[in-house]
């Protein structure tokens, strides 16, 4: 009996045990057992509990499977399970939850229906079912799924709509969408919505070319009927990136020149409201249309921008100049040509007012030598292309023919009108305008030299056959290596390699050069100098020859005076010098100066020393008179020092004889020797 | 200045509407008699005139309508109305989702 107590002791300690550790299910099995053998109050109570939990747990439990099971699409499963939680649980949503669930259950039926509709090619009928089935369980794939069938049914303008109510969560989605959209001819919206998708298959990239034609044609149609120009001209724009991207060369013209079209629109309103910025970012836009009536736009636009902000200036001269010298334009002005003269002559004054309205501003410097520049080639030019009977656009500036590429015809003009202009320089100064080089010379003649070389120094001349480009390097290099020079900078020599060929080839710089160097002070000279032998050693023409000579010379001459050459030194450059260049008639002066100046010195020593008759030999012979008036001139000095000495009667005698021998020799008719006759007679001789 | 703004005078007037103009100009004050003048005076001598309207006026119309003759002579693509089929476009699997 004890023992039989003993079990049961143990057998409720774990039942207990479980309790308290919350297994009530293990709990609820123990206490019936112990219930059976003692039917006691106490664990009728705690069975009660247990069983409460225990159902609790259950309901839980299945509530848990139901949310998997719906998870998992697993619909019957799912509707089980919460219908079981509901009678273990006493909440009123479990059955809520019931009905939703039988309700998609209902609409995933209807989504197998709609498949098999679809399988079995009943494309209207699946779209229908699958309709009904969004309506049931509001699932997206449905909408996406009808919205495929209506497709496959040539139902477009429905697909398309469907789809406007789906969230087109993804690639496949996106391109039925635009697929429906093309079909019913909203290409441009089809395109729109199919930017988003990433990729480069072939066929979706030719259909993309297709539909593109598609709106380019609908545009073409509308383009000029259009209320709203803003669309037409945003439309255009995006069809035309599109149409870059898929390198269609047909459609970038096509709609580039819609896009012209509606910005031409545009601006002629913009003009009405005097709005030139938002007309000049429209410009812009379309810099290379190159069309009379737009670059008279140009000019006129840049004009008024210009008289607020002198930043507008520069692209004032771009236009400026071409447009009223075009034959298209001035033939707008009047049916006279000298009327046509006065006009431009009076726009050009308007430009050089509005460039003065802005003193200070380095633009309205720029503009202003733009203008002196451009303004003697449009003369050049004009006379060319007159005498050429060429178009308009032979007449533009060079920065002009540049942006519209003009530049080859233009050089092609003048290489063929030579001989019109005044002399070689000029022919190429003006084709040098126009050449690749071009920027490098209006840099130079702005006054720019360490932006013209820069400019000049990336060329590469050596592949270049054109006789512009070449004159415009060596003349910006000319033009550096003399402010190097003036600089004192080493290695100046360099900027001179190509100057022979510049001087070959515009034998006026050379003029003006030399000439230059023949007008120049002392000191210039010296600097010159070396650098003048340099060229005389590349091109010894007559030009340079006569300026190395006479820069020689005077250098020379300086450097004597500057006591830093001797009388034989200068004596040797100056025979150099006229070496290099015979007829100079400075060097002869100063190399018979120098003669005449050497043999008084001679003369000079050897009176000196009382070697009178050496002397007098010296002055016979010398070919100079000034000689013979310098040994006259001593020899008076020496009668004079004689006469005042205070030697002896006897002594002055001896020196006087000397004297009067030597003069004798030289020329007996010289007065001075009459003088000494007296004075010796006076001494008793 | 703009004169033919300050004249309210179209690019087409004549000397006599000039005149007439400018004393219309006086008696509404909407500019000084000096502007006036000086519009007037702009106007009336040929060669300033012609400056004016090169300024002041654009004329787009020819640029306009070869434009036009050059997108109509261009327009070689498949002709299709907003809302009927083009045979040349069929719906692609490209897309299709893989299942």
């Amino acid at each position: 009996m004890a023992k039989k107590k003993k079990k049961i002791d143990i057998l409720l300690k774990r039942a207990e045990k479980l309790f308290r550790a919350g297994n009530f299910l293990s709990a609820e099995k123990k206490f019936e057992q112990i219930q059976k053998k003692l039917n006691t109050d106490k664990i009728a109570k705690k069975l009660e509990i247990c069983r409460e939990k225990t159902r609790d747990i259950k309901g839980k439990n299945l509530v848990e499977q139901g949310h998997n099971a719906e998870k998992k699409d697993n619909l019957s499963e799912a509707i089980a399970c919460f219908q079981g939680a509901q009678k273990l649980l006493n909440e009123p949503w479990l059955s809520d939850k019931v009905n939703e669930i039988q309700h998609q259950l209902t609409g995933h039926k209807i989504g197998a229906e709609a498949q098999e509709a679809e399988k079995s090619g009943e494309y209207s009928k699946a779209s229908d079912l699958y309709a009904r089935a969004w309506k049931k369980n509001n699932h997206q794939d449905f909408i996406f799924k009808g919205g495929v069938c209506l497709i496959k049914a040539g139902s477009y303008l429905k697909a398309a709509a469907l789809f406007e109510k789906s969230d087109l969560a993804d690639d496949t989605a996106l391109y039925y969408y635009g697929f429906a959209l093309a079909k019913t001819g909203k290409h441009y919206q089809a395109l729109k919505l199919w930017e988003n998708l990433d990729t480069r298959d072939s066929q979706f990239v030719e259909q993309k070319r297709l539909v593109l034609s598609l709106a380019c044609s609908g545009l073409c149609k509308t383009f000029n009927k259009e209320a709203d120009i803003n669309g037409v001209h945003h439309k255009a724009t995006y069809l035309l990136g599109l149409a870059t991207a898929l390198g269609d060369t047909k459609l970038i013209v096509m709609l580039e020149t819609i896009s012209t079209y509606s910005k031409l629109v545009l601006i002629e309103t913009l003009w009405e409201q005097n709005k030139f910025a938002a007309i000049a970012d429209l410009l812009l836009q379309m810099a290379q249309f190159n069309d009379p009536s737009i670059l008279a736009l140009n000019a006129k636009t840049y004009f008024h921008l210009s008289r607020k902000k002198s930043s507008f200036l520069e692209p004032m001269m771009t236009y400026w100049l071409t447009a009223i010298y075009s034959s298209e334009i001035s033939a707008g002005f009047s049916n006279d040509p000298d009327k046509i003269e006065k006009i431009q002559y009076q726009l050009i004054r308007f430009s050089e007012e509005q460039i003065n309205r802005h003193p200070d501003s380095r633009s309205a410097r720029y503009a202003a030598s733009y203008l002196a520049i451009e303004k003697k080639i449009l003369k050049a030019m004009s006379a060319v292309s007159r005498k050429h009977n060429q178009g308009s656009h032979q007449t533009c500036t060079p920065r002009y023919a540049s942006i519209f590429g003009l530049s080859d015809t233009i050089l092609d003009l003048i290489k063929h009108s030579k001989n019109e202009f005044k002399d070689s320089e000029h022919y190429l100064e003006t084709g040098g305008y126009y050449s690749r080089a071009g920027e490098g010379l209006y840099a130079l003649k702005t006054g720019d030299v360490k932006k013209a070389l820069s400019v000049v120094e990336t060329i590469e001349t050596s592949s270049i056959e054109d006789e512009f480009t070449h004159y415009v390097v060596r003349l910006v290099q000319f033009e550096f290596g003399q402010t190097a020079l003036k600089n004192n900078e080493k290695s100046y020599l360099q900027y001179f390699a190509l100057t022979s060929r510049l001087f070959e080839s515009a034998p006026t710089i050379e003029k003006r050069f030399t000439d230059r160097i023949l007008q120049c002070s002392d000191k210039q000279l010296l600097s010159y100098e070396k650098l003048l032998i340099f060229l005389y050693k590349k091109r010894p023409s007559d030009l340079i020859a006569e300026a190395c000579s006479f820069a020689m010379t005077q250098s020379a001459i300086i450097k004597y005076n500057q006591k830093k050459m001797s009388n034989k030194q200068m004596k040797t450059v100056v025979e150099k010098a006229l070496k290099i260049y015979p007829d100079n008639d400075f060097v002869l002066l100063t190399q018979e100066r120098t003669a005449i100046f050497l043999e008084n010195e001679i003369i000079f020593k050897a009176m000196d020393k009382h070697k009178l008759m050496k002397a007098a030999r010296l002055a016979r012979q010398s070919i100079y008179p000034e000689v013979c008036d310098s040994f006259f001139e001593f020899g008076e000095q020496i009668f004079e020092q004689i006469s005042t000495s205070g030697l002896d009667a006897i002594n002055q005698k001896i020196y006087l004889h000397d004297l009067l021998k030597a003069c004798m020799d030289v020329d007996p008719y010289h007065p001075v020797i009459d003088s000494i006759n007296e004075e010796l007679q006076f001494l008793g001789d | 200045m703009n004169p033919f703004a300050v004249l309210s005078i179209k690019k087409e007037a004549s000397n006599k509407e000039i005149i007439h103009a400018a004393a219309l100009g006086m008696r509404s004050r909407q500019y000084s008699a000096k502007e006036i003048a000086q519009a007037q005076k702009m106007l009336l001598d040929p060669v300033s005139r012609a400056c004016q309207e090169f300024l002041h006026f654009i004329d787009l119309s020819d640029t306009k309508e070869r434009l036009i003759q050059k997108i109509t002579e261009k327009s070689e693509y498949p002709d299709t109305p907003e809302t009927s089929d083009c045979p040349q476009l069929q719906c692609l699997n490209v897309f299709e989702k893989k299942s």
